[in-house]
């Protein structure tokens, strides 16, 4: 008796097992995105309809199959991408979720956009596999394209009044309108500044426009990179010392020219350099040094000024942050300049990566490889503003 | 001084060159598109164009197209412009456009000293109060 | 006495030996992310909790487990010079 009590239980919990299997899989299958799950050896464990479905694939085709091999990230023109840049490796890199819009190549070779988030999965404190969810944005991507003339449209329009504002508070200064006494210059100092302002943010907008839509040119002819940073320094001397900074350059032996866009390199270093700039107190010290090791050229740019707090530090390059500890010492910021620059570094082929501690400094180190950036066609070219 | 064609349809920045070069001591005269300008040029036979690039009615590019076929002299083109390495300036310079200067950063003196250089003349004395 | 600064240089050296010019980030951001630490003040047991991430994010770079294992292997080898005392 006691035995077919013990097998009637035995045979109610395989059957209660089989059942909770049975709704777990219905609760995946049902899902409206696609799903991929793989193991600690990166290699697919399950998958869903919807995701087959993207993909073009069998369920024979994926499970099993080591996770990069079957879902292959692409640029929009269908060209390979850098492995360590992919979502699902950021992922174990932060340690995070991670939310990106890619393409994913499908198995009749065409393209599709997705929209994925992809999270470690964590069991006793440890990773013990991914696991990630996406949809086709085919739709969405064609909304962004009309948003993005809109802004182009928009912003030309901007410049048309804030030319006129440009040029008449000019010709105020220079006496057109009669003689002018002292105050009246410095307030029109106050109108210049701010239409200068107002012109480099127009710049960002529409270069983060352009970088997020893919229409961004990226040359690659040869750079004398030992002259640019001396060409960058020079650009940027003036607003340090008007901050009473100290702006100081090292150039290493042998830094050699390569093959890469000028324009976009000269974004990122004056970029870093301002944010440097901008982030010390007066009296403070910023330094941009360039050696060459046996893979890349490293740049850094380093500076004794306020520091970034760890909390602040896994969002730093996200668009539209900025750290606490600054927004109330530095009002006049957008938050898109490290966003910006980390999509620049990104299309040049090189890598951005910084240390900090507050109220000591950051030291923001930016590299490209040896071998150059690759040419990537697009619309438009970078616009850098006025210094 | 120098007969110079200003071709901008914004009215205020019409105006702004206009002042900024007549009082350098050129002789000058305003057009609000390509269409206008090239009627300008049937009576107004300047040494050098200012050419705005986006303009209503005919671009700056097709008035240089047409300028080109036509019989209008000989004048130097200036491209003045908002948009830094777009497709139409390439186009422009090709066509024969002798330079390209960005608008919304050109200052009252900044644009004498280019008109200037380009027609080999000296800036003229005490027209802007020294600084 | 070993400096502790060391010990990170050392980890991206070794790294870039499989990953090239990429080691600089990827090993910055594990270290920042996973142990919330500034390079200098690393020690071996820091890297050994790290051990189990940077093995996973390689196995999504790489499908030679051979690779993986002498990298890895180099790493606690490391790790064990740098325990503190």
């Amino acid at each position: 008796m006691i035995h077919a009590t013990t097998e009637e239980k035995i045979a109610s919990q395989t059957l209660m097992t089989k059942e909770s299997q049975a709704k777990v899989e219905a609760l995946l299958t049902s899902i409206g995105e696609g799903l991929v799950a793989t193991d600690e050896q990166g290699l697919i464990t399950r998958v869903n309809k919807v995701a087959l479905s993207m993909l073009g694939l069998k369920k024979k085709d994926i499970i099993g199959k080591w996770f990069p091999d079957v879902m292959i990230d692409v640029a929009a023109d269908g060209s390979k991408l850098n492995a360590i840049n992919r979502p699902i490796t950021r992922a174990f890199l932060s340690g995070q979720t991670v939310n990106d819009q890619r393409y994913y190549l499908k198995s009749d070779g065409s393209v599709v956009p997705i929209s994925l988030c992809v999270s470690p999965v964590m069991l006793h404190g440890k990773p013990v596999g991914a696991i990630q969810l996406f949809r086709d944005i085919s739709e969405e991507i064609i909304a962004d394209t009309i948003k993005a003339d809109f802004i182009s449209i928009a912003s030309h329009q901007l410049r048309t009044p804030l030319s006129a504002i440009n040029t008449y508070a000019h010709m105020l200064y220079d006496g057109y309108a009669g003689e002018l006494d002292e105050e009246s210059r410095l307030f029109i100092d106050v109108i210049l500044k701010a239409a200068g302002r107002m012109n480099d943010l127009i710049n960002t907008l529409l270069n983060i426009t352009r970088v997020e839509t893919g229409s961004l040119v990226v040359d690659s002819l040869p750079v004398n990179l030992a002259n640019l940073v001396k060409h960058i320094v020079e650009e940027i001397n003036p607003s340090a010392k008007e901050k009473g900074i100290l702006l100081s350059l090292k150039v290493g032996r042998n830094i050699p020219t390569i093959n890469t866009d000028s324009l976009l390199v000269q974004e990122v270093l004056a970029n870093l350099l301002s944010n440097a700039i901008k982030y010390t107190p007066k009296g403070g010290e910023v330094s941009l040094s360039v050696i060459t090791r046996s893979t890349d050229i490293l740049f850094k740019v380093k500076d004794n000024g306020y520091g970034i707090p760890a909390e602040s530090k896994p969002f730093i390059f996200q668009k539209f942050y900025r750290a606490r500890n600054i927004t109330s010492r530095e009002p006049n910021g957008t938050g898109l300049g490290l966003y910006l620059i980390n999509m620049i570094v990104e299309s040049l082929d090189g890598e951005v990566w910084f240390n900090s501690r507050v109220n000591q400094g950051s030291t923001f180190y930016f590299s490209l490889p040896h071998k150059g950036s690759n040419k990537k066609e697009g619309k438009f070219k970078l616009q850098r503003p006025h210094r | 001084m120098a007969n110079i064609l200003v071709i901008e349809d914004d009215k205020d920045l019409n105006a702004a060159y206009r002042l900024i070069l007549s009082r350098d001591g050129h002789n000058v005269e305003s057009a609000y598109n390509g269409s206008e300008a090239l009627k300008v040029l049937n009576s107004f036979k300047p040494e050098l164009i200012l050419l705005d690039l986006l303009m209503p009615v005919k671009s700056g590019v097709e008035f240089i197209k047409e300028y080109n076929k036509g019989n209008f002299g000989d004048s130097k083109i200036v491209v003045f412009t908002n948009l830094e390495n777009s497709p139409e300036i390439n186009e422009a310079l090709r066509l024969g456009a002798y330079k390209c200067i960005v608008k919304s950063w050109t200052a009252p003196r900044g644009l004498i000293k280019v008109v200037n250089e380009l027609l080999n003349l000296q800036p003229s004395a005490a027209r802007v109060p020294e600084n | 006495m070993m400096n502790a600064g060391d010990l990170y240089t050392q980890m991206v050296e070794i790294t870039s030996r499989y990953l090239g010019p990429s080691a600089d980030r990827f090993i910055n951001r594990q270290v920042r992310n996973h142990i919330g630490k500034e390079p200098e003040d690393l020690v071996g047991e820091d890297l050994l909790r790290l051990i189990d991430w940077i093995r996973i994010s390689m196995v999504f770079l790489t499908d030679d487990d051979e690779i993986i294992r002498e990298y890895l292997n180099r790493l606690q080898d490391l790790a064990t010079e740098f325990k503190a005392t």
